[in-house]
Order: C-alpha cells, then sequence, then structure tokens
C-alpha cells in the first residue's frame, strides 16, 4: 500500500492522499476568501455566510478524511535535513490541527448564538451551550485561528515554491501524479 | 535561487495583503464595523450594551397563529396553532440610560417554531426606513453626527433620505409603547407550499389596545409605563402580512411605501407580557438578526435587509467578549 520501495529522489505521497491535499487546498483557500470577505462585506453578507458554512462542513469532512489517511498510510520520507526538517514537520502537524479546529470552532460558535445549524439546507446538532460568553470567546478564536492558519499556508506555498523554483530539489513533484 | 525568494515573496505579499483587502480593513470601503464604530464615536460606547436600541424591556408571549397566512407561506410559523415567542420593546440609540422622548419605539421579536425553527424580527414604529441603501444610510448618520446644517445638507443632496424622512415624520405618532404600530420596514419574500413567492411586508399592530398617554413622570416614563402595564396584563398586537405586487411593488427600497389598498392578511394574535429573569437573560444575550428566517419566508433584494446581518452581527461579537449589561428593570417603585 505504501510507496517506501521508491528511490528517495522520486518519492511522491499517495493518490488519495494527493487528492485530498488538492481539493483541501481549494476549500481552505475558498474558506479564506469568504471569510476575509464576511468581514468585509456588507450587501452580500448572508450569501456569503451560507456559502462559508457549507465549504466549512466540507472542509471538517476533508480534515477527517485526511487524517486518516494519514495514519493509515505512510508518507514518503522527508528529503529535508536538520532544523528544515524539523520546521516542515512541525508547520504540517500546525496545519492539521488548525483545519480540524477551524470548523469545530466554527460550528461551536454558531451554536453558541442560539441560532438553528442549518447548512446548506441542513439541520445539525448544536454542539455548544447557547451563551454569549461562550460565543465572544469562540468567535475571537475563530479569528486568530484563520489568521494562523493563512500564515501556516502562505509560509506553506512560499517554502515549496522556494525549494521547486530557487533551488530545484523536485518537491512539488512528490505533492504530483506521476506523468 | 533569486527567482525562488522572488516567487516566496510574491506568495506572501499577495496572501497576507490580499486577506487583510477582503476583509475590508484597507481602504473606505463599508463594513459592519464601520456602523458600529460611527454608533460609538457619536453616541457613546456602552460596555456590555448591544450598539444600538440599547435601551430596552424584555417580554415574553406567544402568537397565537388563525391559519390565514398560509396561503402566502409554507412557514409553521402561519399553520393554525401557538407559538412560543420572546421580545423586546427598545428605543433607538446607543445610551442605555437615555431620558424617553415619546418617539423611536422599537420591537424585537423571537419565534420558537416547530423542529428547533426560529423567526426573529426587528420592528421600529416608523412607516418607512431612513434610507434605501447602506451607503445612503451611513451618510445620513454621519451627517447628524455633525450638526443640523450638515444633516440639511445631505438631505438636500439625497432626495431619497430627504423624502422618506417627510414620510416618517407624517407617519402616525404614539408615545407609548403599548399604541405604537411596528413595521417590518424591509420586505421579505413569502414561498408558499406550491412555490409561489409573494414580497410581503408586515406590521404588529395594537390589538384595541386603549392604555391611554403615560404621564410623563422622570426619565423612564415610557418603559416605566410599559413595565407596569405588562405586569397588570398581557398586551395584544395583530400581526399583519401586507402582500405586494411583483414586479410593480419596489422590494429593493425600504423608503417608498406601497400602495395602502394591497390585500392584506390578518396572520394572528400576537401576545405579550411580563418575561422572568431567565427570559430576560436570553432575550438580551439574543441578536435580533431580521435575516434570520424560517423556511417558507426569504430575503428579498433589499439592500438594507442584507446590511442589517452583518451589522448586527458586529454588534453582537463586540458585546459578546464583554460584561453582559444588567438586565434592565423599570417601573418598580412607582
Amino acid at each position: 500500500m505504501t510507496e517506501t520501495t521508491v528511490s528517495t529522489v522520486d518519492e511522491r505521497f499517495g493518490l488519495a492522499a494527493q487528492l485530498l491535499h488538492w481539493l483541501m487546498a481549494v476549500a481552505i483557500v475558498s474558506m479564506l476568501v469568504l471569510g476575509a470577505l464576511l468581514v468585509g462585506s456588507l450587501g452580500d453578507y448572508p450569501m456569503v455566510l451560507a456559502w462559508h458554512k457549507a465549504i466549512g462542513v466540507l472542509v471538517l469532512v476533508l480534515a477527517l478524511l485526511r487524517i486518516g489517511n494519514r495514519i493509515w498510510h505512510k508518507p514518503p520520507s522527508l528529503s529535508l535535513a536538520g532544523p528544515e526538517r524539523f520546521i516542515a514537520a512541525g508547520s504540517e502537524l500546525a496545519m492539521y490541527t488548525l483545519f480540524l479546529a477551524q470548523p469545530v470552532i466554527g460550528w461551536a460558535l454558531v451554536s453558541a448564538s442560539g441560532v438553528p445549524v442549518e447548512i446548506a439546507g441542513l439541520r445539525l446538532p448544536s454542539i455548544a451551550p447557547t451563551s454569549v460568553e461562550w460565543y465572544g470567546l469562540l468567535r475571537e478564536a475563530h479569528a486568530w485561528v484563520a489568521y494562523a492558519l493563512l500564515a501556516c499556508i502562505v509560509a506553506h506555498v512560499s517554502a515549496v515554491l522556494f525549494h521547486t523554483i530557487g533551488l530545484r530539489d523536485k518537491l512539488l513533484a512528490r505533492m504530483l501524479p506521476r506523468h | 535561487m533569486f527567482v525562488g525568494l522572488v516567487a516566496a515573496g510574491a506568495v506572501t505579499v499577495t496572501g497576507l495583503g490580499g486577506f487583510l483587502a477582503l476583509e475590508g480593513r484597507v481602504g473606505s470601503r463599508l463594513t459592519g464595523r464601520s456602523f458600529i464604530d460611527l454608533f460609538e464615536s457619536t453616541g457613546g460606547k456602552f460596555v456590555g450594551y448591544r450598539r444600538n436600541h440599547a435601551k430596552a424591556l424584555a417580554v415574553s408571549g406567544r402568537f397565537e397563529s388563525n391559519g390565514a397566512g398560509a396561503q402566502v407561506s409554507s412557514a409553521s410559523v402561519f399553520a393554525k396553532g401557538v407559538y412560543p415567542v420572546v421580545g423586546r420593546f427598545s428605543v433607538g440609540g446607543q445610551n442605555p440610560h437615555q431620558p424617553d422622548t415619546g418617539s423611536g419605539q422599537a420591537l424585537a421579536l423571537e419565534f420558537s417554531l416547530p423542529g428547533g425553527e426560529q423567526w426573529r424580527t426587528a420592528m421600529a414604529a416608523a412607516p418607512v426606513f431612513m434610507a434605501p441603501t447602506p451607503e445612503m444610510f451611513f451618510g445620513l448618520l454621519s451627517a447628524r453626527s455633525s450638526g443640523k446644517d450638515a444633516t440639511a445638507a445631505f438631505l438636500r443632496d439625497n432626495p431619497p433620505a430627504a423624502a422618506a424622512q417627510k414620510r416618517i415624520e407624517a407617519g402616525p405618532k404614539a408615545s407609548s409603547f403599548a399604541e405604537a404600530s411596528y413595521s417590518s420596514l424591509n420586505a421579505f419574500i413569502f414561498v408558499s407550499k406550491d412555490g409561489a413567492r409573494t414580497p410581503v411586508r408586515w406590521r404588529v399592530v395594537p390589538d384595541g389596545t386603549t392604555a391611554g398617554a403615560p404621564a410623563k413622570n422622570g426619565p423612564n416614563w415610557m418603559f416605566d409605563a410599559l413595565a407596569q402595564r405588562v405586569r397588570r396584563g398581557e398586551l395584544r398586537y395583530r400581526l399583519l402580512l401586507q402582500l405586494g405586487v411583483p414586479g410593480q411593488d419596489p422590494t429593493n427600497d425600504p423608503t417608498l411605501p406601497w400602495p395602502s389598498d394591497r390585500t392584506q392578511i390578518d396572520a394572528g394574535t400576537l401576545v405579550l407580557g411580563h418575561a422572568i429573569p431567565q427570559e430576560q437573560e436570553h432575550i438580551r444575550d439574543t441578536n435580533f438578526d431580521p435575516t434570520l428566517l424560517p423556511k417558507g419566508i426569504e430575503l428579498s433584494d433589499d439592500p438594507i435587509l442584507a446590511a442589517r446581518a452583518p451589522i448586527y452581527a458586529e454588534s453582537f461579537r463586540r458585546r459578546a467578549r464583554e460584561t453582559p449589561a444588567p438586565v434592565e428593570q423599570f417601573g418598580q417603585d412607582i
């Protein structure tokens, strides 16, 4: 099932991992755009909020699938060395934590505000007590996690581009299908 | 190497800058924050209170639906039955301790419907809204905070706002909460069981309540009279749905009234009475966002209606991080 036998230079993530990675990349970048728009929009707010909630549920589902896939399928070994290896592993852990936590916090803050949790026409259960104090804390946490996620993703994309274009070490190819 | 650094730098700048731009933190785009900042800077910041309509009395009661509304909306609230309602009578303004003037009454309601559904509405005792767009409303509020001359100049330059002001001034005046009529201000789209879509504005009007004008004793005379009134017994109102004609009656401009001869449906009786402390706290901690609708009622293309959601949300966000204000008690020792 794993691809550990492939030579180091040519090691790639499995197809499921790649698919989940790129689907989540699109979903999370869309989420950051929609989240920022939510803060910055006036007339489009109700529509943006509806999309934000729907894609949020999608991110949560993808996050769970991805964590499952990450546990069951060993990823290819890292070609990086020293402190860079440590940073890469740490940022991976940070991103998994953040993209799992963020939809749950969002769901909880809607619950705490006391409104029915309705997403894409479906009713979901409330996962937090109705409480303005809880809402205040969760709403603030949602903003900070969004900024942390933004920082991680910008750093992640910048680092991969620097490796691929600057160092020409084919780092990006690990996340691309063999052609 | 160099190209890699440039690419990485470009991604960083675009990502962070793009996010801040979309949030409206750079530039002069109007957001929910703009309105709440304006309220705080002109009316004062009152910690723990909502940033507008801060002075209020909580009420609790029910809606006795007679089933007549079901012909235009499949919403459960219009099926014949009795549904719990909580709400708050308030006056416009940021200061929760401002003296009563006998005007500016408003009524917000939260209907609890079967299956955990809710319907929230925030109405005002005015025939129409003050401006057709959020931008013009913001301009009007800014002008008002700058004084009489600035307001007059603004109204001269913005005829829709001037016309709205005339309609509001010519509207019926009630000097008590019990005798005022409350309007949805915005238009909504009611969707019937067979999918027919009807533009609707609604009003909550007194059902034969003749309390008489309250005595103007003390700074809270209007709230004191209301509190004493609901302790004596329940207030009764009718919920009237005004049906607009699609294509003729504007849904995207809350300053324009619809012809008074439009079909009107009496959907039932709203009964409001004293709220116990637990309900009062729940009402204090509720954001009466008028875009929170049950299935069978939808938003119209009214830009003011859409804009109310982020403005109310920003007020709620700010006060949720503060110690909640004590629940107001009125009319106790008179």
